[in-house]
């Protein structure tokens, strides 16, 4: 499980080098912060970057924050485009769903009206779910960026 | 010929480390004539990840045919679903 867990972080961190770098709009990196113990660990991953939908713009154009997640957890489709890209993420769903208890929230957004779409899953509510059914737009929160928080319980 | 993937790292995560371990591979290691299967073994890899993958392997087949390139995946359970979920997308 250990070298899923650790995949899964670097997927998550490297993204938001991945697809900002050349067009941070102010502060440059991300925000890590991690607690590991026996039986849990705790991530939270941000960045000031451009967003997904930003990301993906070029290729969908005129798509929203919930689409653009949508795109970038479902279709093999990178912002980064001719490459041949665009994994990274369906990689994390896929473990999420091979472990026995886990949660992801990732919220993305780039301050554009109507606000930020995030992805919730849980592996307590939401492993026979599909993809699109956990992307929602909650109310009253905006961010610019990405913001991750990752909860994968080592043993049960 | 067998490539052992560990030789680049034990950890495989990000796309810049990808690519330059597919230029290194082409320039020392990978014959630069000939037809000879490129079996790329990660039996001793600890962590990889689609980006470290993709990277590699799109580099690596600019300057060989995919139908040459064979995968041992191994044990590990990070290589075997960055080898699923590449094999989902891009089926």
């Amino acid at each position: 499980m250990t070298s899923l867990i650790v995949a899964v972080i670097g997927e998550l961190t490297s993204n938001a080098f991945d697809h900002n770098i050349g067009q941070w709009p102010d502060v440059p990196g991300c925000w890590f912060e991690s607690s590991n113990n026996r039986e849990q660990v705790n991530v939270t991953i941000a960045d000031r970057g451009q967003g997904v939908r930003s990301s993906l713009e070029r290729i969908r154009p005129g798509i929203d924050d919930v689409q653009a997640l949508q795109i970038a957890f479902i279709e093999h489709v990178t912002g980064r485009a001719p490459e041949k890209r665009g994994n990274g993420l369906k990689f994390v769903m896929n473990v999420l769903r091979e472990l026995e208890v886990a949660r992801l929230e990732y919220f993305s957004g780039s301050m554009k009206p109507p606000g930020s779409a995030r992805l919730l899953y849980s592996t307590q509510t939401d492993t026979q779910k599909d993809v699109t059914s956990l992307i929602d737009r909650p109310a009253g929160i905006v961010i610019r960026g990405v913001y991750a928080t990752l909860q994968i319980q080592k043993s049960v | 010929m067998k490539l052992s993937m560990e030789k680049f790292g034990s950890v495989l995560i990000s796309r810049p480390a990808g690519r330059e371990a597919a230029l290194a591979a082409l320039a020392y290691s990978i014959p630069k004539e000939g037809d000879e299967r490129i079996e790329l073994d990660f039996s001793h890899v600890d962590v990889l990840t689609p980006s470290w993958m993709d990277e590699f392997m799109q580099t690596l087949i600019e300057r060989l045919p995919k139908s040459h390139v064979e995968i041992i995946e191994g044990d590990n359970a990070s290589v075997k679903m960055t080898m699923r979920t590449i094999r989902e997308t891009t089926h």
